[in-house]
């Protein structure tokens, strides 16, 4: 029976040119397809990794590639099966026996295969043999790139493949090769690439570029932590993976940004190097990278090693603590004082801690200068007498490495989902709350593996259950960015906000069901750190909201809005802040907001969470907690 | 001298395309990474630099890839004598800095990228800070120019 169903599969094989093929090469697809069915390799894990099929959205089982040329058979993204028997039988009467061959198209393939049956032997494979004698790596990394400074947009990080290679041991890892998915995008406007993202607007392809590459585009032009996590892998599974990304080669996949996006598009490739991973399966609908990672990071046994590269910033902020305030100043002198006085002085420094001084000078001025060609000669001038007073410094000094210190890694932090549940009461009566947010951190969150003073949250809604109106949606929010980065001596960034919510408008005092407002706000302004744990800010803000709720439908005003931000320990966190708005359009009028927000972590993942506020005559307490996934 | 000659030999196999970036003509013609490299007259944010060397993607190009790189790269991996030339280009900045320091790692890779090996490297790093001057005569010397140079002076040695 299953021989008769194989029969009528291979009658709807596209193959080429079936009835042309010879008796005994026939007999030998015949059986070949036949062991591949009775050992049901279709169904293997492997096969299905080396296809990269799992279950999407709608539960389809199906590949995430939807690019036909990657596929033998016309069914194969959605058939195994049928792409089995089309691969088989390409290897079983392969006749080109160059680059073109299918073993040559397809070697993870083939070497599947020949694990399970009596293969043709594989082509020479020319141009595949000198690629993979290029890339020859001994190790495969992941690589997170975390976030941006001052840019808690780009707190979903980033993730791409590192491939190490043995024989540049003498030269570091800068010249390994990595393994990067993208979007293909000409866009350079951000919201345009995030709705077309998000709606598979775009196509994604797998690129390699060296590590240097890398490099200088994160750590120093975006100033980004990269962190690095060797995986456990042996040389096979190494050469696996390696022969499956020349099968992808430039195939492309519809590009999600939720779950088909960078970070996910990696999975595969680990599961196809070793199946009984299953990591892609994990991110059907939502692969946020510092999950993904988290992901890998929580197989036992597969992370073997972990090492922060750090960012340009974080490396001047280590390199200037080893200068006392003289130096430090003497440091400043070299980038703004273009006199002779402060190469004099620098001369006059002992050697190691006159290189001292000059690195940090030259880290100062790049940061200052940003990483681009062609800079103003007075800078390349400013330039190029510290590197000339460096070159002074004999080559063969020691320096102190810079001290870097224990930098929370960011698989450390809390979950990036969350839901809460509060109990609480304003002046009329007590309510129960429910909250659940799609990401990822706020203010209050523990800051361990994030960026202090950083907040992006999307798509949290709470709703609140109170006799009377029963149950109604005191907010939606689409989604809030806040960054309150302190003012250092050498980085002055801008704090801002912006956020897009609706919620109930309590200032109105009306029923909160019939409140809902609409609004957009956001400003700038400045802040500092007070002590240590402690940062105070202050910003100017602007604001509109519309809703039926409003007398006239709208009102638009300006607010200022400062507050302080305060660490206990780990576990403890305070925030307090007052808002005071003057609509000058619409409904004319003013609102001052107080909020008091204690937050305890109990766990990483488990935290409570109070919140006393006022918004002019309202008052209301909450408490609760919140539990992180 | 021995070590000294070794690298002048790997530098002879680096100079005849350098010899030819100084002459004005395209150096690889055909080849789109060279022509951003070189072509540009160097006027570009280094994110041009970088987004012209990502144009080659891996694997085959039996799929249906088309790259205008394809003088530069094996299906993505840069060909080894374009390397230096790339390595110089993309990291100009760091190797402007740690060869004045005569340490780090992009210099360290650097010498390892011309060929040399174990105690050879941290030698030829020393000589990048000891020629300082003539490898990078002016704080606007190009990557091109500077592996003339460096050619040069690393040829005078043997």
């Amino acid at each position: 029976m299953k021989r008769i169903i194989l029969l009528i599969g291979l009658f709807l094989l596209p193959a080429t040119g079936w009835s042309e093929r010879a008796p005994e090469q026939q007999a030998a697809v015949n059986r070949a397809t036949a062991l591949a069915f009775d050992k049901k390799l279709a169904e293997r894990p492997e096969w299905l990794a080396l296809l990269h099929i799992s279950r999407d959205v709608l539960f389809r089982r199906r590949s995430s590639i939807d690019d036909n040329d990657f596929f033998l058979h016309p069914r194969g993204r959605v058939d195994p099966h049928a792409e089995l028997a089309a691969t088989v039988t390409a290897f079983v009467t392969e006749e080109v026996i160059d680059d073109e061959s299918a073993s040559c198209r397809y070697p993870a393939r083939y070497e599947f295969l020949s694990k399970e049956m009596d293969l043709p032997p594989a082509s020479a494979c020319a141009r595949f043999e000198s690629w993979k004698e290029k890339l020859a790596p001994n190790a495969v990394s992941m690589v997170f790139s975390s976030y941006y400074m001052n840019n808690p947009a780009s707190i979903y990080g980033h993730t791409f493949l590192k491939l190490s290679r043995d024989d540049y041991e003498d030269s570091g890892p800068l010249l390994d090769y990595t393994i990067n998915y993208a979007a293909t995008t000409n866009t350079k406007n951000g919201v345009l690439f995030a709705i077309r993202g998000l709606m598979g607007g775009y196509r994604g392809q797998f690129s390699t570029e060296p590590y240097y590459v890398k490099i200088q585009k994160y750590n120093n032009m975006e100033s980004r932590d990269l962190w690095e996590y060797r995986l456990d892998m042996t040389q096979a599974q190494i050469d696996t993976l390696v022969k499956h990304l020349w099968e992808l080669g430039g195939t492309s996949m519809v590009y999600y940004f939720f779950n088909k996006n960078c970070s996910y598009q990696l999975l595969p490739l680990l599961d196809v190097a070793r199946p009984e991973l299953g990591l892609a399966k994990q991110f059907r609908f939502r692969a946020i990278p510092l999950d993904t990672l988290k992901a890998v990071k929580e197989t036992p046994g597969l992370v073997t090693g972990e090492n922060l590269r750090p960012s340009h910033t974080r490396l001047m902020l280590a390199r200037r603590s080893q200068l006392n305030d003289t130096e430090i100043r003497l440091a400043e002198a070299m980038v703004l004082d273009p006199s002779s006085a402060p190469v004099k002085a620098v001369a006059g420094l002992e050697p190691a801690q006159r290189a001292l001084v000059l690195d940090s000078s030259f880290h100062l001025l790049r940061y200052r200068s940003g990483f681009y060609r062609d800079q103003p000669p007075a800078v390349q001038a400013l330039e190029r007498r510290i590197l000339d007073a460096r070159r002074a410094v004999p080559a063969g000094i020691a320096l102190p490495p810079p001290p870097i210190g224990n930098v929370a890694p960011p698989e450390s932090g809390h979950g990036t989902g969350r839901v809460g549940v509060y109990a609480g009461g304003d002046k009329r009566k007590s309510f129960q709350e429910v909250t659940v947010r799609g990401s990822i951190h706020d203010l209050e969150g523990a800051a361990m593996g994030y960026v202090e003073g950083s907040q992006l949250e999307m798509f949290n809604v709470r709703a609140r259950y109170q006799e009377g109106p029963d149950l109604y949606l005191e907010e939606f929010k689409l989604f809030e960015i806040i960054s309150i980065a302190p003012r250092d001596r050498w980085i002055h960034p801008p704090s801002w906000t912006v956020r897009a919510h609706a919620a109930v408008a309590h200032d109105l005092e009306k029923d909160p069901d019939h409140s809902l407002v609409t609004s957009l706000d956001g400003g700038s302004g400045l802040s500092f750190q007070l002590a240590p744990g402690l940062i105070g800010y202050a910003m100017w803000k602007g604001d509109v909201e519309v809703g039926d709720a409003l007398r006239k439908g709208h009102r638009a005003g300006a607010a200022a809005h400062a507050g302080l931000l305060a660490r206990a320990g780990r576990a403890f966190r305070v925030h307090a802040f007052g808002t005071a708005t003057r609509f000058f359009t619409g409904d004319v009028g003013n609102r001052l907001e107080l909020s008091l927000i204690p937050a305890y972590s109990v766990t990483r993942n488990f935290e409570l969470r109070a919140n006393l506020r006022r918004s002019n005559g309202h008052q209301e307490a909450t408490g609760g907690f919140n539990l992180y996934w | 001298m021995k070590r000294i000659v070794t690298l002048a030999a790997v530098m002879a196999l680096v100079a005849p395309s350098l010899a030819l970036a100084k002459g004005g003509n395209h150096p690889m013609a055909g080849c789109g990474l060279g022509y951003v490299l070189f072509g540009n007259n160097d006027n570009s944010p280094i994110m041009q630099v970088l987004a012209a060397t990502t144009n080659g993607t891996s694997g085959n190009q039996t799929f249906g890839m088309t790259t205008g790189t394809s003088g530069c790269t094996d299906d993505g991996a840069v060909k080894f004598v374009k390397e230096a030339e790339v390595y110089a280009e993309v990291n100009l900045d760091s190797l402007r800095s740690e060869m004045a320091a005569g340490q780090g790692e992009f210099v360290t890779s650097f010498a390892a990228l011309l060929g040399a090996r174990g105690e050879q490297i941290p030698q030829m790093v020393s000589a990048f800070q000891t020629n300082y001057a003539q490898i990078f005569p002016t704080s606007g010397t190009t990557s091109a120019e500077m592996l003339a140079n460096l050619s040069s002076v690393l040829s005078a040695k043997a």
